[in-house]
C-alpha cells in the first residue's frame, strides 16, 4: 500500500467571485488507497465544489489539491485517464443511445471496454439501446455508473451516486463499490444519504458550510459519547423525573416509557429513575444521521468521542 | 484520442447541415430561375432599384451601385443570393457557435465530457474545425444550386469557379461569425447572454456596413472596415475573384477569435 494519499488537499479554498463567502474553506483532507471514503454534508456544504476542483472543472482560489500525488490542475489529463467520475447532475446528450455514449467515451479514452460494459449493464439491468431522453433519472444514473466504471479506474469519484436508484440497484451499487475496494481501488463518494455511507464506507468526512467538521471511521462515529436510553416503568411518569440529571437531554414520554439522550455515565440516570418501578431499560446507539445532526447542532457544538458500547442493558 | 471529437461533431451535425445545404440549394435555384428568368424582368428590377430606392435602402438590401452589373448574372447572384444567404448563415453560425461550448456547459454535459482525458483546447478546436467542414458542406449545396440553375435556365450563365469563389468568401465571413460566437460563449458562459451578444454583433456588423456604404464618406468607410461583412464584397468577388486583403483580414480575425476562445475556455471554471 502506497504512503502517498490517493487524494490530498491542503488548505483548499474556493470562492465564487471576489468578496463572496467561501464555498470551500481551508479544506485539508487525505484519502488513502483502497478505501471507500464518504463525503457527507447537506446541499451547499461544498461537496460538489471539492469534487469539481479534483476533476479540474473549476480552479481553487487558494490551497492545493493532488490526486495520485499529481497536481489536480497541472496533471488533469493524466488524472482523468485513471479516474472514473460521475457528476451529481447526470446530464447527457438526450439524442444519444446509451450504447452510442459508451462508444463515444470509449473512443475518447482510447480503449475497448465492451466486455466490461456488457457485464455492468447486465448487473445494473440497464438497456443500452434506449435513447437518453427515454431513460428515467435512475437509469441515467445507472448509465453514469457504467461510464464511470467501464475502464476499471484506480479511483472513482462519485457525486451523489445513488440518488434516484431503487433499493435493489443500490444493493448492486454497494456490491460494485466493495469489489472496487477488494481490488485495491479507491472510492470517493459524496452523499447526504447516511444509510448508504454507513453500509459501505470505511471513513467519513463531514462537511458543513465549506468547512470540514470531522473525519472519522464509520465504526468510531457510531460509537459516540451519547446513546438513546428508553426506560419503561410500570406506570406513566413525567419527564420532570430526570430534569436536571447530569448527562440527560431531550427527555420524552410515551405512555410508560421515558426516552432520554444520555451522555456519559449511567449512574445519575439510574439513580433518578429508580424513584419509580423500572420494568425495562433499552439502550440504542445513535444512527449516523443522529451523529450527523449532532455535528450540525450549533448550540451544542458537540464532537463525538469514542465511548463505551452498551446494548440492551436490563 | 485525436480527432474523436471532430468526427463525433461531424457525425452529430451532418444531417442538420444537409437540410441547410438542400434549403440553400433550393433557394439558389429559386432566385436564379424565377427572379432572374429573363433579361426584361431583370432590366425592370434594375431600373426600379436604381431609380426608386433611396441609396441607403439600396445599400441595406445589398444592391450594387452599378445598375448594369445588377443586370448581369453575377450582379443578380450577388444581390439575390449572397447578401441574404450571408445573413441567414450568420444565424446558423450563432447556433453552431453555441454548440461549441455553451449548450453543453449550460446543460451540464460538459462535466461528463471533460471528465474524460481530453484537454479543453481540443474540445474547442476540434468542434470549431468540424463546424467549418459542415459549413463548407452547406455552401457546397449553394454552389450545386447555382450550377443546377445554369443547367435549367440558359440565360443564367455563371462559371463554376465564380460560384466557388463567392462561396469561399461567404465561408470565411460566416466562419468569423462562428468564431466570434464561440469566443463570446467562452467569455459569458451563459448561452442566452452569448446568443444575444452574438446576435447583436451580427446586426451591428451588418448595419455598420450598410450605413457606412450609404454615408459614402471617409468616416463611413472607416466604420465599414470594422464590419465583418465589409470584407466580403460579393459583387467584387464575383467580378474580380477573391481579394487577398479581405481574405487575410478574415483569416486573421478567425484565428485570433478562435485562439481567444480556446484561452478563455481553458482558464475559467466550467459551468455555474
Amino acid at each position: 500500500m502506497t504512503t502517498v494519499p490517493i487524494i490530498q488537499t491542503q488548505a483548499l479554498t474556493k470562492r465564487y467571485g471576489k468578496g463572496a463567502p467561501p464555498a470551500l474553506d481551508n479544506l485539508t483532507l487525505a484519502v488513502n488507497q483502497g478505501e471507500i471514503f464518504g463525503y457527507l454534508g447537506p446541499n451547499g456544504a461544498g461537496k460538489s465544489t471539492t469534487i469539481r476542483i479534483l476533476m479540474d472543472l473549476i480552479r481553487s482560489t487558494s490551497g492545493s489539491a493532488t490526486v495520485f500525488g499529481l497536481d489536480a490542475q497541472a496533471a488533469a489529463l493524466d488524472i482523468r485517464q485513471r479516474v472514473g467520475f460521475m457528476p451529481g447532475d447526470m446530464s447527457l446528450w438526450s439524442g444519444y443511445t446509451g450504447r452510442e455514449l459508451v462508444s463515444y467515451f470509449s473512443k475518447l479514452r482510447g480503449g475497448d471496454y465492451s466486455a466490461r460494459v456488457r457485464d455492468l449493464s447486465n448487473r445494473l439491468d440497464l438497456d443500452l439501446s434506449k435513447r437518453v431522453r427515454e431513460y428515467s433519472t435512475g437509469n441515467k444514473r445507472k448509465l453514469g455508473l457504467v461510464l464511470a466504471l467501464m475502464h476499471e479506474p484506480e479511483l472513482l469519484i462519485l457525486d451523489e451516486p445513488t440518488s434516484g436508484l431503487d433499493p435493489l440497484v443500490q444493493q448492486t451499487f454497494n456490491e460494485l463499490m466493495r469489489e472496487q475496494r477488494a481490488a485495491g481501488r479507491t472510492v470517493f463518494l459524496s452523499s447526504h444519504v447516511l444509510s448508504e455511507v454507513q453500509a459501505i464506507c470505511d471513513r467519513v468526512a463531514i462537511l458543513r458550510g465549506g468547512q470540514l467538521k470531522a473525519v472519522e471511521t464509520v465504526e468510531k462515529l457510531t460509537h459516540t459519547d451519547f446513546r438513546w436510553v428508553t426506560v419503561t416503568f410500570n406506570a406513566p411518569v413525567s419527564p420532570s423525573l430526570v430534569a436536571g440529571v447530569s448527562g440527560v437531554d431531550d427527555a420524552t414520554v410515551n405512555g410508560n416509557a421515558l426516552r432520554v439522550r444520555l451522555s456519559g455515565d449511567f449512574d445519575p440516570l439510574l439513580r433518578a429513575a429508580s424513584a419509580s418501578y423500572i420494568v425495562n431499560i433499552h439502550v440504542a446507539e445513535p444512527t449516523l444521521e443522529e451523529i450527523f445532526l449532532a455535528y450540525y447542532d450549533n448550540s451544542a457544538d458537540r464532537k463525538p468521542q469514542p465511548a463505551l458500547n452498551h446494548n440492551h442493558a436490563h | 484520442m485525436n480527432g474523436v471529437i471532430f468526427s463525433e461533431t461531424l457525425r452529430r451535425g451532418w444531417r442538420s447541415a444537409l437540410y441547410w445545404a438542400i434549403g440553400i440549394a433550393v433557394y439558389a435555384v429559386y432566385v436564379l430561375m424565377i427572379f432572374g428568368s429573363d433579361d426584361a424582368t431583370r432590366a425592370q428590377m434594375a431600373d426600379l432599384m436604381a431609380t426608386k430606392l433611396p441609396g441607403f435602402m439600396g445599400a441595406m438590401f445589398g444592391i450594387p451601385d452599378d445598375v448594369n452589373f445588377l443586370m448581369s448574372n453575377e450582379g443578380f447572384l450577388s444581390f439575390g443570393y449572397f447578401t441574404y444567404i450571408s445573413l441567414l448563415l450568420s444565424v446558423w453560425a450563432v447556433l453552431a457557435g453555441l454548440n461549441i461550448t455553451a449548450n453543453d456547459e449550460e446543460s451540464g454535459v460538459m462535466n461528463m465530457l471533460l471528465a474524460q482525458p481530453v484537454p479543453r483546447w481540443r474540445v474547442v478546436a476540434e468542434r470549431l474545425a468540424a463546424q467549418l467542414v459542415l459549413l463548407a458542406g452547406i455552401l457546397a449545396g449553394g454552389v450545386a444550386g447555382i450550377m443546377v440553375a445554369t443547367q435549367l435556365n440558359p440565360t443564367v450563365d455563371i462559371a463554376l469557379g465564380t460560384a466557388i469563389a463567392g462561396n469561399i468568401g461567404l465561408w470565411q465571413v460566416v466562419g468569423v461569425v462562428l468564431a466570434a460566437t464561440t469566443v463570446l460563449a467562452a467569455l459569458f458562459k451563459r448561452r442566452g447572454t452569448a446568443a444575444a451578444v452574438a446576435g447583436g454583433f451580427v446586426a451591428a456588423s451588418f448595419l455598420l456596413n450598410t450605413l457606412g456604404a450609404a454615408a459614402g464618406s471617409s468616416v463611413g468607410d472607416a466604420l465599414r472596415n470594422v464590419s465583418v461583412f465589409y470584407h466580403f464584397d460579393s459583387a467584387d468577388v464575383l467580378q474580380n475573384g477573391l481579394a487577398l486583403g479581405s481574405v487575410s483580414v478574415l483569416v486573421v480575425a478567425f484565428l485570433a477569435l478562435s485562439f481567444g476562445a480556446v484561452k478563455l475556455f481553458e482558464r475559467r471554471d466550467i459551468g455555474g
